[in-house]
């Protein structure tokens, strides 16, 4: 019951466990006093947005073309 | 553990989070879901907030709550895919127990590493103390210091100083190197000098003022002259202050400072170290309002005593240096306009010039000896120091960012143009584009007529025409306009519903309007 075959709640997904890697990063730097895990997270949130620009890019094209989102249906490419 | 507000409210807002991820996961409404995502997004920039990570908080409001979660929203409702997907048969059916595998292993593992690694869950572990060395000692020219055999200041110049330098907690011993020649040095003896009660009686005032009209040498009783040994902890800021010692030795004061912020735009820092040792106590008086009574700030500080860090308004200041417990020549000096004798030892000493002290700094007024042994003009001089940035606050992390991290920087950059170069042309290809036949002839060719009506005539049909597919015939043309009958519209139809992804006539974007070709 938990599989999604949404490509967009995928993405979602992926985006939540950012955010959990991110939290992990922030509480260890400040735990060691390090600002370099700040930074590490900075990058990590930069890299997400210019992903998921990029990945709801493709999702609106491909839903274009084969008209469905459902990753089920993306195992073959057919034009 | 204790129960603390701050627990209390880290419980409620992690609740909260794990909650909000769970339904997101599981809400059938993909709106629902990403609206959900938005609420964990804002509970987990509130848990940043609670680590000292105030910039990270803002950023991840405005780029993860604001910018993401809009495109998200966008994109859902411009496919309409709000509605999950019917059940079909998976591909990969063992996939689901795979995931749940990992997710316990990587669980398992979180645990015993966070458990093994004794990680104290209330106090973050104290910053590394920083050490620099100030040179006050005109008997020596130029010299190194070293700590453990590590050179933390090189050649250093008289009333010069070394930056600070971050040194792992522990005892350091201390040596100091007078250099000879390009390749020689001879080590100096040292002692630390620790004045054993910070702010001294009165008592101690006439004592010390008896020796200055005494011309007494010796450092006053109080002082006690230990092994040069340093003893470092997390957290500590300590100033070297080297002082000259009669028996020709060099005396190390070491000044404990503060460079954590104040937290207060308005407000700077000011210490003072007395390191004249053939001086005797002295207070200092601010004067910067002559008519107001003299404000003594500073009383009765012996040689080798300093105090401890005090926060003042910042601004432009004038401070005057006298003999401890003689406010009347405070009082004189401040009400004189006149310039005041150097060398008159009865009354003002000495006379700060004016400062200032800049806001989230740190000074150390440093009251020396002068060079010459006879001179009791002391030689003031200060150090402003730039506070620490608060740990997690913009100024913290962009330093790092322009400093050590500027070449990941420069490439996340340009890893980002290409994204957004990259999004541009794909969508700018996924759109169909008229061909050039149609584009050349629409809309104002002379070859090309209104349909016998005016446009707004002109009905709009009541349900939406048929889409037709690649090769399909008919359809979408054939059924909305009654007037498009010339060959064009064969021509037209042909060539745009080849491409199969829109099929859309020209024709449609233009407020319904119909068009035929009369001499095609």
């Amino acid at each position: 019951m938990l599989i999604r075959r949404n490509a967009i709640l995928v993405f979602m997904s992926v985006e939540l466990m950012l955010n959990a890697a991110n939290l992990a990063l922030v509480a260890f730097a400040r735990q060691w006093n390090a600002v370099d895990g700040h930074l590490m997270v900075f990058f990590v949130m930069t890299v997400a947005a210019a992903e998921v620009a990029v990945g709801l890019a493709i999702i609106v094209a491909i839903y274009r073309t084969k008209r469905s989102i459902s990753i089920d249906d993306l195992h073959k490419f057919e034009g | 553990m204790e129960t603390s507000p701050e627990l209390i409210i880290f419980m409620v807002v992690s609740a909260v989070a794990i909650l909000t991820a769970v339904m997101m996961l599981i809400s059938d409404n993909a709106v629902h879901s990403a609206l959900f995502l938005v609420l964990n997004f804002a509970c987990v920039a509130f848990l940043y907030l609670m680590l000292n990570a105030a910039f990270l908080a803002m950023v991840q409001v405005a780029v993860y709550a604001g910018a993401i979660m809009v495109l998200f929203m966008f994109v859902i409702m411009l496919l309409g895919a709000e509605k999950e997907l019917p059940e079909t048969k998976p591909r990969f059916p063992w996939l689901n127990r795979v995931a749940v595998g990992l997710a316990a292993l990587f669980l398992i593992t979180a645990t015993v590493g966070i458990l093994e690694a004794n990680i104290s869950t209330t106090e973050p572990e104290p910053l590394a103390p920083y050490v620099r060395v100030v040179h006050a000692d005109p008997d020596v020219s130029n010299l190194d210091v070293r700590l453990n055999g590590e050179r933390i200041a090189r050649d250093l110049n008289l009333y010069g100083n070394a930056e600070f330098e971050q040194l792992e907690p522990g005892d350091y011993t201390i040596t100091i190197e007078q250099r000879e020649g390009p390749l020689e040095a001879r080590d100096l003896p040292v002692s630390v000098l620790r004045v054993e009660e910070p702010f001294a009686g009165q008592d101690v005032v006439e004592a010390t003022l008896s020796r200055l009209e005494g011309g007494n040498v010796n450092p006053p009783a109080e002082l006690q002259r230990l092994d040069p040994v340093l003893t470092l902890e997390g957290n500590q800021t300590i100033t070297l202050v080297l002082a000259p010692l009669p028996d020709g030795g060099v005396g190390v004061i070491p000044v404990e400072e503060n460079l954590f912020s104040v937290g207060n735009d308005k407000a700077a820092r000011v210490q003072v170290v007395h390191a004249f040792p053939n001086l005797g106590a002295v207070d200092m008086v601010d004067i910067t309002e002559p008519e107001s009574e003299p404000i003594i700030i500073i009383e009765n500080l012996v040689f080798g005593q300093y105090t401890l860090a005090e926060t003042r308004p910042r601004g432009d200041y004038r401070y005057g240096l006298y003999p401890a417990g003689d406010v009347q020549a405070a009082l004189d000096a401040a009400a004189d306009e006149e310039e005041v004798t150097p060398n008159d030892l009865g009354g003002a000493l000495f006379r700060l010039r004016e400062q200032e002290f800049e806001r989230d700094t740190s000074t150390l007024v440093i009251v020396a000896r002068p060079p010459e042994l006879d001179n009791r003009t002391p030689v003031v001089f200060s150090l402003p120091t730039d506070h620490i940035p608060t740990f997690g606050g913009p100024t913290s992390v962009g330093q790092e960012l322009f400093t050590t991290y500027m070449l990941p920087f420069q490439v996340i950059a340009l890893l980002l143009l290409v994204a957004m170069i990259g999004a541009i042309v794909m969508t700018r290809d996924a759109v169909p584009r008229p061909s050039r036949a149609s584009r050349a002839a629409w809309p104002h060719s002379p070859a090309i007529r209104w349909c016998g009506h005016s446009p707004s005539k002109i009905k709009r049909p009541a349900t939406r025409p048929p889409r037709t597919r690649p090769g399909q015939k008919g359809g979408y043309h054939a059924s909305r306009s009654n007037c498009c009958t010339g060959t064009l519209c064969a021509v037209e139809r042909g060539a745009l519903c080849a491409g199969g992804a829109g099929c859309a006539h020209p024709a449609q974007r233009h407020s319904g309007l119909y068009v035929s070709r009369t001499d095609a």
